[in-house]
């Protein structure tokens, strides 16, 4: 894990494995991180909007954990987005298959936990407010 | 774009969706900005607009200079510039954590 982190900054290291790959390959990859990218910042600029422009919740300071909630998971997006170019650009140099990755389906439980939590929250709001 | 070894055009793709990224970027740096003015910059707040607005003008040179150099294949620089871009995005998550709860 270290010695991924240490390539982020340091490629020279995984360029010098394999062969170069098609440049439409390596584009691609670079679009898929930046499409990971923006999903971390509009999860991260969700947090925010959340923290700043919802009235407060039933649950007391509901809102700012569910804003710092969204960055930090923005932010875990983020992070998970490098590591991911990385792992896809050393497989495509060395012509090995793609890396599997769980990510997705996680981060796709993790939000839907999180709606039906926040429906649950708003369902008591309502009730109370009757 | 006339050029017989560009296949669907992707050096062009590749320029839109950093364009979209800086896009994403500036929205989460202006809610930023806010919630930096909204609690009066005190300490935190001052910190917090320096530190955003500093991410904001990396991430916009950094997409900048690779919309510009797109056709020339370095990788090396391309992993830099993928990182940096990773550094922005968590450090404007963090400020706005900061600014939320303290």
């Amino acid at each position: 894990m270290l010695a991924r982190v240490r390539n982020w900054f340091d490629p020279r290291e995984v360029h010098e494995t394999g062969q170069t790959p098609d440049y439409r390959f390596s584009l691609a990859n670079e679009r898929t991180f930046l499409a990971w990218i923006r999903t971390g910042l509009a999860m991260i600029g969700g947090g925010l909007v959340v923290a700043q422009f919802l009235p407060p919740m039933a649950v007391p300071h509901m809102t700012k954990i569910l804003g710092v909630a969204l960055i930090l998971l923005g932010a875990g997006c983020a992070l998970r987005a490098v590591d991911h170019w990385i792992r896809c650009e050393i497989a495509m140099r060395n012509g090995r298959p793609l890396p599997p990755s769980r990510f997705p389906a996680v981060l796709a439980l993790v939000v839907t936990v999180g709606s039906l939590a926040l429906l649950f929250e708003v369902f008591i709001d309502w009730y109370r407010a009757r | 774009m006339g050029s017989p070894v560009e296949h669907g055009a992707q050096a062009e793709r590749t320029r839109l969706a950093w364009r979209r990224t800086v896009l994403s970027g500036t929205v989460c740096a202006l809610l930023l900005f806010r919630l930096a003015f909204e609690r009066g910059l005190d300490e935190a707040g001052a910190l917090g607009l320096a530190l955003s607005l500093l991410c904001w003008l990396v991430l916009l040179l950094v997409a900048q200079r690779r919309i510009r150099a797109m056709d020339r294949q370095d990788p090396v620089a391309v992993a830099r510039t993928l990182a940096v871009v990773t550094i922005t995005g968590v450090l404007m998550g963090l400020l706005g954590v900061l600014l939320i709860l303290w």
